[in-house]
């Protein structure tokens, strides 16, 4: 995405029904093409819809407020 | 290079709900000549030592998370989270780099009443394994990140 689509990645509303899962983003971000209770079940889920390189995250019922690692 | 900040719905424990804009970029991951077939999200966090990432994803990298040398860290307010530390590559805006990161199971904790989920949505980038890689320029006004490369 380096120097290619700049505009703010809007996840807020796309993860809204989303919750204690790993989900499966399509490679522009724009949908969430699978979920599943692990990474590789989503994964395996979202090249089963045709997408070969998803972008992969865990979507827990709280994440917040983060304060440093 | 330049990169766009991501907004995500931050669910808080009292079961508010808030938007807020993260220096989050989606990166890659290597390990031993294999690539992580998906992206994941990390963030740029200058106020973490080192790279830290979802143990969870290790399997995909046919990476034995517990070989690795054991480490630690905390956060505010928090105890401390385990994690192993692994010689990988990540790979940001199509360019690898060597970097000795943490995997941990730490990062999402389950509830051991509920089940349900809390922790990190994302990997953290910190100081070694990243900061000395790349110079970073932070501009929340315009939601962008800049990353130039320390030759």
């Amino acid at each position: 995405m380096s120097n290619e689509d700049l505009r703010t990645v809007d996840l807020s509303e796309l993860l809204r029904g989303y919750t204690d899962c790993w989900v499966a983003l399509s490679a522009d971000q724009s949908r969430v093409v699978a979920s599943g209770r692990t990474p590789k079940e989503a994964l395996l889920q979202a090249q089963q819809q045709g997408e070969p390189k998803p972008v992969l995250m865990p979507v827990p019922s709280v994440s917040g407020p983060y304060e440093g690692a | 290079m330049n990169f766009p900040y991501t907004k995500f719905l931050e669910r808080l424990p009292d079961g508010k709900q808030r938007t807020v804009l993260r220096p989050v970029i989606r990166i890659g991951l290597g390990y031993r000549g294999k690539v992580l077939p998906a992206d994941y999200p990390a963030l740029i966090d200058s106020g973490s030592d080192s790279c830290i990432f979802h143990a969870e994803l290790a399997e995909l990298l046919g990476l034995d998370v517990e070989a690795g040398e054991p480490t630690g860290f905390r956060g505010m307010g928090h105890g401390e989270v385990k994690g192993f530390l692994h010689d990988v590559n990540v790979i940001v805006g199509g360019h690898p780099f060597p970097c000795r990161a943490a995997f941990s199971y730490g990062l999402i904790k389950r509830h051991p009443d509920t089940g349900r989920w809390e922790g990190l949505q994302y990997g953290v980038l910190g100081q070694q394994g990243f900061f000395n890689h790349f110079r970073v320029e932070f501009n929340l006004s315009k939601e962008r990140i800049e990353l130039k490369p320390l030759i």
